[in-house]
């Protein structure tokens, strides 16, 4: 409860027990940060340090963080590595599939701007070359600190949203994913 | 059976059989022409067992790479610089290794193969599966045909890629993830 | 999107991509199935969704920074990318790495190999439903990666093994490291074996699928534990040994049917063997014979050139045989630089023998021949 407390701006206690009101604002935004669910996408080298982020040393579901193999019950994306223009059409598609407010985070070189594969002709220069990137996590791979590291700036992202006024999204996610490619 | 008594047994069968100048190290490498590919192959499999094909792939000899081939690459000036080699030709040269497991023999045959529109080699496919997918890759980079093979389609690269990637003159032409 | 439409449905079948993004293809493979009710009537994999153009990189970059890349192929034994890549290059410059080093390299490559095969082990758990082998399997494989992070300082991607030896000598402490966690390990193999292998439900989903006869295995070109699980007796470590693989004793293991769980078995087997190996190494770099400190051949140049030529060395990698092809014309960059790549001759196999079984099959054939995508695209 200490979480809500430090944003509460009444609290009225009534005989019989606690009622405590916040604003409505910090309580979804508490929820939403606490069940942060990603979608399982590991493309290259990094998703075995995305692996390795949920299994039993660095335990990521003790953070709300349980991977969903379906994007249509996923709320954020980890784009773990090399997107290849044979991939990029696939990845757009797994974008619009995610239900909205949907977040991406680039974890990886390869993802951030093509890392050391970026002068080959087959790889898009960065996965925010097709969707619209929260988080870019440098690394190569990222350790799996490193990743638990980015989702909890892309909690603290999550806590400057508002529910009026388009989510505090990117105006690209504001206007919906009609506009990609 | 040694790998020279091989070569002797099989070029009383193919005369152009030759062995190479350019040896690869520590395989007994041999060039054959193109157009006795398959008949050598289907010789070293049924009579000397050599059924496992480890490599089917090819080299460029046209000179050093050409720079338009890597989209912004700072890294490419340097190769570039350098003279063409003596050893530059205008040909493509299709490499195979193969093993025979019983006797732990292992050979490298060499194909050479003008480079031109059109240039084909006789595929392997059927006596070897292994031929198969190592085959569709080769034409994927280079453009080699593979005359005999019933699925020679791009394996790695998508459908939209123009151009053989491999080739030393590749110019990467920008589509729209550029 | 790439399209394998199919032009011939009949009544009744069904066409399913499965793939690329799905969390039991170990990465991005597509497999264009057409179905039948739960039967697969023909499927087609499709590669080349991490294709990242790797050898014409190789032709811009000079010898020690395509070392980097090699890391990237197989990604979960990196270090035996490095070691296939650095003797083709030793082999065209006519080096030979001092012995210690090559006992580094012994040491790491099957201590790589039991963490590759972990995460064999976990993901082939995960996908035939048993979650808990994952998180034993990732508990131990921290403890390699902690091992490897002290020796080199890379958890995951290495670039150890370079151009004439290896980049740093065992630490203080490592060696009781190494040996505390090989003792450790040795009998959570049995547990293993409790947890899965002999699971009846596991064994009746894998035993008898996915039957690969040896003869159709040596056609195909495959390698590694799925040949070797056919019956077919062929490890490079054996036929053609590299670095000090003669003077050490282990044993191959080979299967009997060529199904999904000898395949499995083989690799559980393998694991041992390499513990045993690791053991061996360990005993030879702490005796007095090798030199401490002598990591590196002598007389390496800093701008690395060799000589005009064409060499290809092999490696047993965890994955199977992985070669590398490398023609020089004496500049500094690689005129051409082949891998050969277990995982892509492995997969092809998938043409044949996914016909007529069912789709949760497709699943256990999959898993079994343990593919990595980034050897399969490269």
């Amino acid at each position: 409860m200490g979480i809500v407390l430090d944003n509460l701006s009444k609290i009225e206690n009534l005989p019989g027990g606690g009622i405590a009101l916040a604003a409505s604002d910090s309580l979804i935004n508490w929820a939403r940060a606490s069940s942060v669910w990603p979608l399982t996408f590991g493309l290259a080298c990094c998703a075995i340090e995305m692996m390795a982020a949920y299994a039993s040393r660095f335990d990521f579901e003790r953070m709300g963080v349980f991977p969903r193999p379906t994007p249509r019950q996923a709320d954020v994306m980890f784009v773990a590595g090399t997107v290849v223009k044979k991939m990029a059409d696939p990845i757009i598609r797994i974008y619009k599939q995610m239900p909205e407010p949907k977040f991406v985070i680039a974890m990886g070189g390869c993802a951030n701007c093509g890392g050391p594969f970026y002068d080959s002709y087959s790889v898009v220069k960065g996965v925010d070359k097709i969707i619209p990137v929260d988080v870019y996590l440098p690394g190569c791979p990222p350790r799996p600190e490193a990743l638990m590291y980015a989702v909890i700036k892309l909690q603290e992202k999550m806590s400057k949203m508002t529910v009026k006024g388009g989510f505090g999204a990117t105006p690209l996610q504001a206007a919906g994913s009609r506009k990609l490619v | 059976m040694t790998a020279e008594e091989i070569f002797t047994k099989l070029q009383a069968s193919f005369s152009g059989l030759r062995i190479a100048e350019a040896q690869v190290k520590e395989y007994p490498t041999w060039t054959v022409p193109a157009q006795s590919v398959r008949a050598v192959f289907e010789q070293l499999h049924s009579e000397f067992s050599f059924g496992y094909l480890d490599v089917v792939t090819a080299t460029d000899w046209s000179g050093p790479v050409s720079p338009k081939g890597y989209p912004q690459s700072p890294a490419v000036a340097i190769g570039a610089a350098a003279a063409p080699p003596a050893s530059a030709r205008d040909v493509f040269e299709v490499v195979y290794i193969v093993t025979a497991l019983s006797t732990g023999i292992k050979l490298c045959l060499r194909c050479e193969i003008p480079r031109k529109e059109g240039a084909s080699v006789p595929s392997l496919y059927g006596i070897f599966m292994a031929a198969d997918w190592q085959e569709r890759e080769v034409y994927d980079m280079f453009g080699i045909h593979f005359e005999g093979h019933p699925n020679l389609k791009r394996i790695l690269t998508p459908e939209t890629q123009q151009g053989y990637p491999l080739r030393k003159d590749y110019e990467h032409i920008p589509d729209k993830f550029d | 999107m790439t399209s394998e439409t199919p032009t011939a449905l009949k009544a009744g079948q069904m066409f399913i991509n499965f793939g690329p993004q799905h969390p039991s293809t170990h990465g991005v493979l597509r497999i264009a199935l057409t179905v039948e009710g739960e039967v697969v009537i023909k499927g087609d994999p499709d590669v080349g969704f991490l294709h990242r153009g790797m050898e014409k990189l190789f032709e811009a970059r000079n010898y020690s920074q395509a070392l980097v890349l090699t890391d990237r192929l197989d990604y979960t034994s990196a270090m035996h990318n490095n070691l296939a890549y650095c003797l083709a290059v030793e082999r065209l410059a006519g080096i030979q790495a001092p012995l210690r080093a090559q006992y580094l390299r012994a040491l790491t490559a099957e201590l790589n190999r039991i963490a590759s095969h972990l995460v064999f082990f976990g993901t082939f758990g995960v996908d035939m439903g048993a979650f808990t082998p994952f998180l034993y399997a990732f508990r131990e494989r921290e403890m390699i990666l902690d091992l490897f992070e002290m020796l080199c300082g890379g958890r995951l991607l290495y670039s150890y093994v370079r151009i004439g030896g290896v980049s740093a000598d065992l630490p203080a402490g490592w060696t009781e490291k190494c040996r505390e966690f090989i003792k450790f390990f040795k009998p959570m193999l049995k547990d293993y074996d409790t947890l899965l292998s002999f699971n009846p439900i596991f064994k009746s989903r894998t035993e008898g699928v996915g039957i690969i006869s040896a003869d159709r295995a040596v056609s195909w070109g495959l390698s590694g534990p799925t040949l070797r699980a056919s019956g077919v007796n062929y490890d490079v470590r054996k036929a053609e040994p590299y670095c000090v693989y003669d003077k050490l004793d282990f044993k191959a293991p080979i299967g009997k049917t060529g199904s999904c769980w000898d395949r499995y078995y083989c690799r559980m087997l393998e694991m041992g063997q390499s513990a045993e190996i690791a053991l061996q190494c360990l005993d030879a770099l702490s005796g007095q014979e090798l030199t401490p400190g002598e990591i590196m051949a002598k007389g390496v140049p800093k701008i690395f050139k060799p000589p005009a030529g064409q060499a290809y060395a092999h490696v047993e990698a965890s994955r199977g045989d992985l070669g590398f092809f490398a023609v020089s014309d004496g500049s500094m960059n690689p005129y051409r630089m082949h891998v050969r790549g277990p995982s892509f001759i492995n997969v092809a196999i998938l043409q044949e023998i996914l016909a007529g079984c069912k789709i949760a099959d497709v699943v256990a054939i999959l898993g079994s021949l343990d593919i990595v995508l980034g050897e399969v695209d490269r």
